[in-house]
């Protein structure tokens, strides 16, 4: 297996009482609450974590894109994969993902992640997301476009990184008379391309047919199974086998000295991260248009569980249903060892600071979880026998 | 079977494009274009149906219509009616309510021969710095209903599982997302309106208030503005009788006096 470090740098000076006053920790939050001096501070550690990630030996740090939130703090993932890319020197940098729809120009994603794939050495691994729902609000982008626009963006930066310099793209959304991008990437034929999601069928069809390594994010063990099964399913269809190590899920995980202590430090900083972060009225989450009729209507089906909009959760109820994985080495090891085995699953990605964990556990998780969890798991090799598609 | 207590199934095939509408009674051809659901209206369209051969169109991509991959712009649904006008015998009274009053002025900016009159019920489509409407995007479902209407106190607590709502709200943020439900450059474009124009506002809509009715007759060369108290952003579903009132007597009469004095 492998295993990666993914960071969210939250803004860890969210009232704890936000929420009597403000309905999401998104969109409409007001940006008075951010303070410059303390975002400095923030930064600053929130890096020194990933680089510390680095020197344990994780396969790869993690950084991502959103958007006027207290949820996480970088509007530009490739600024942060930048700074990291000097400052480490065997972790894969992983950017999880650029939000293709928001670009008005994806020709400066492919510009960026090259120049980054360039200056690390070849070590950068390029996720592609379409921006979440809220921040349909935050640009002002049309949700029933949000697709389209993700998928033309996708071809047109593949294609600049494949295919020799100068040509014309004519795209529905993107027109561009000369398409020659200067540098391209070390990798070739690019770095790996990652999908992370959240499940919808559109994606996941596309992903196994793209053969990209799909990465599921908050889900319960249940649908994590069965969007897995179904990614597996499909990339066997269409290619004959499937590489585990394409298939990941990231969650929030915490490991302790006990299953009790660990339960203790974490419990706050996971409800909070559910509760208090992800919290979004629907229409922010998903907004019109912004998923297909049959996906909304999934989501509608389970609102009561939906993450964000539904129930208010707390820890023990995120813990049975495996929306996170917190306690001792051992447990922790084996709840991830279970999972990957019964999915054929060889990618984990472990957010291991979340919400307002503080410096102190946050570098102690790290250090557990490189040095008692990940070597036990190192060489497991998960497999899934297939049966014949019926 | 035309009569005003149940609706026909028509379909009209426009250059490749199925058009859908519900007729009701017969006379002079009022025709009606939905503002976010086809079932707003309902009280109004019967009564209306006693005197016109009202049709009530299914916009494409609404409840069940189908929509051609093409048209996802106001002014692609525009040219669809339009091309619908084509093909009228007689011209028709063009009435439109909210969305559908916006597109149905997209219509009249660019068709002006198979119009008899327009009917604008607190229409969408201008955007006033001064006075910004309310945001429907951001709004849950029982607050979006609750929203539209003046007397809400018979607005059930349904969300947006009722038939058709996911469809239409999706096809509503399609062709009204950015811009926000408005043609930057409508306003420009009103005086070529020709045809004899009512515009008529929920004195109470909580959504576009009422200065939106007074700046559409202030841009359209004949058009008279009743505003109606006691109503919201659907008027006639808080005062049906006297929505369809205003209706009648525009097209009885003053329809063709407006014509008259305010054309060239």
């Amino acid at each position: 297996m492998k295993f990666y470090f993914f960071h969210l740098m939250p803004w860890v000076d969210l009232p704890e009482d936000y929420a009597d006053t403000w309905d999401s920790a998104w969109v409409t939050i007001p940006n008075s609450l951010y303070k410059p001096e303390k975002g400095h501070e923030l930064y600053n550690r929130y890096l020194d974590e990933l680089e510390y990630a680095d020197q344990l030996g994780f396969d790869g740090i993690c950084v991502n894109e959103h958007h006027q939130t207290a949820y996480g703090l970088m509007p530009s993932p490739n600024l942060m994969a930048a700074a990291l890319a000097r400052r480490t020197s065997k972790s894969k940098i992983a950017i999880l993902g650029n939000a293709l729809s928001l670009r008005d120009h994806p020709l400066r994603v492919a510009e960026e992640v090259a120049m980054i794939d360039v200056i690390s050495g070849g070590r950068v691994i390029s996720g592609f997301v379409r921006g979440i729902g809220a921040e349909s609000h935050s640009f002002n982008l049309n949700p029933a476009f949000s697709r389209e626009r993700f998928l033309e963006a996708h071809d047109l930066i593949v294609k600049a990184w494949t295919v020799p310099g100068p040509f014309a793209w004519e795209g529905k959304h993107f027109k561009v008379r000369f398409v020659n991008p200067w540098p391209q990437p070390l990798q070739k034929p690019h770095p790996d391309i990652w999908i992370p999601s959240q499940g919808s069928a559109e994606t996941i069809d596309w992903a196994a047919e793209k053969q990209y390594t799909y990465l599921q994010t908050y889900t319960s063990t249940k649908n994590l199974k069965r969007f897995l099964a179904e990614y597996r399913r499909l990339a066997v269809e269409a290619h004959g086998s499937v590489d585990p190590m394409k298939l990941g899920w990231a969650a929030p995980t915490f490991v302790g000295e006990t299953d009790e202590q660990a339960q203790e430090i974490a419990r706050p900083h996971i409800e909070a991260l559910f509760n208090q972060y992800l919290r979004m009225p629907s229409p922010l989450f998903f907004p019109s248009g912004y998923l297909s009729e049959e996906s909304f209507k999934r989501v509608l089906e389970n609102k009561r569980t939906s993450l964000g909009i539904g129930i208010k959760r707390d820890l023990e109820n995120l813990q049975r249903e495996g929306y996170v994985i917190v306690g001792s080495p051992k447990t922790v090891t084996e709840t991830i060892a279970e999972t990957a085995r019964e999915l054929g699953a060889g990618t984990f990605v472990g957010m291991l600071q979340f919400a307002r964990l503080p410096h102190d556990a946050t570098m102690r998780n790290l250090e557990l979880f490189a040095k008692e969890v990940a070597p036990a798991l190192r060489d497991l090799a998960p497999h899934v026998e297939m049966h014949p598609v019926g | 079977v035309k009569t005003a207590t149940e609706g026909t199934h028509q379909v009209f095939e426009v250059h490749g494009v199925e058009l859908q509408a519900e007729a009701w009674g017969s006379g002079e051809t009022v025709a009606f274009l939905h503002g976010f659901d086809s079932s707003e209206g309902d009280a109004m369209i019967r009564r209306l149906a006693e005197r016109f051969q009202i049709l009530a169109f299914e916009h494409p991509g609404f409840g069940e219509a189908p929509r051609p991959e093409w048209a996802e712009t106001i002014e692609d649904f525009a040219f669809i009616y339009a091309g619908w006008l084509d093909g009228v015998k007689e011209p028709v009274h063009l009435v439109g309510s909210s969305f559908g009053g916006w597109l149905a002025v997209e219509v009249a900016i660019r068709y002006r021969t198979g119009l008899r009159s327009l009917t604008l019920i607190d229409p969408l489509g201008l955007y006033l710095p001064d006075s910004p409407p309310d945001d429907l995007f951001t709004k849950e479902a029982g607050e979006f209903d609750r929203a539209r209407l003046h007397n809400v106190s018979e607005v059930p607590e349904e969300g947006f599982d009722r038939p058709y709502r996911i469809r239409n709200m999706a096809m509503l943020a399609m062709l009204g997302w950015n811009p926000r439900l408005y043609s930057p450059n409508l306003k420009h474009r009103l005086h070529r309106v020709d045809v004899p124009t009512l515009i008529i506002w929920g004195k109470e809509d909580r959504l576009y208030p009422p200065v939106y009715g007074e700046t559409y007759a202030a841009l359209i060369p004949s058009a008279k503005l009743e505003v109606v108290p006691e109503a919201g952003h659907l008027p006639y579903e808080d005062q049906p009788e006297e929505v369809a009132g205003f209706i009648e007597r525009f097209i009885d009469g003053g329809a063709d006096d407006a014509r008259r004095g305010g054309g060239s």
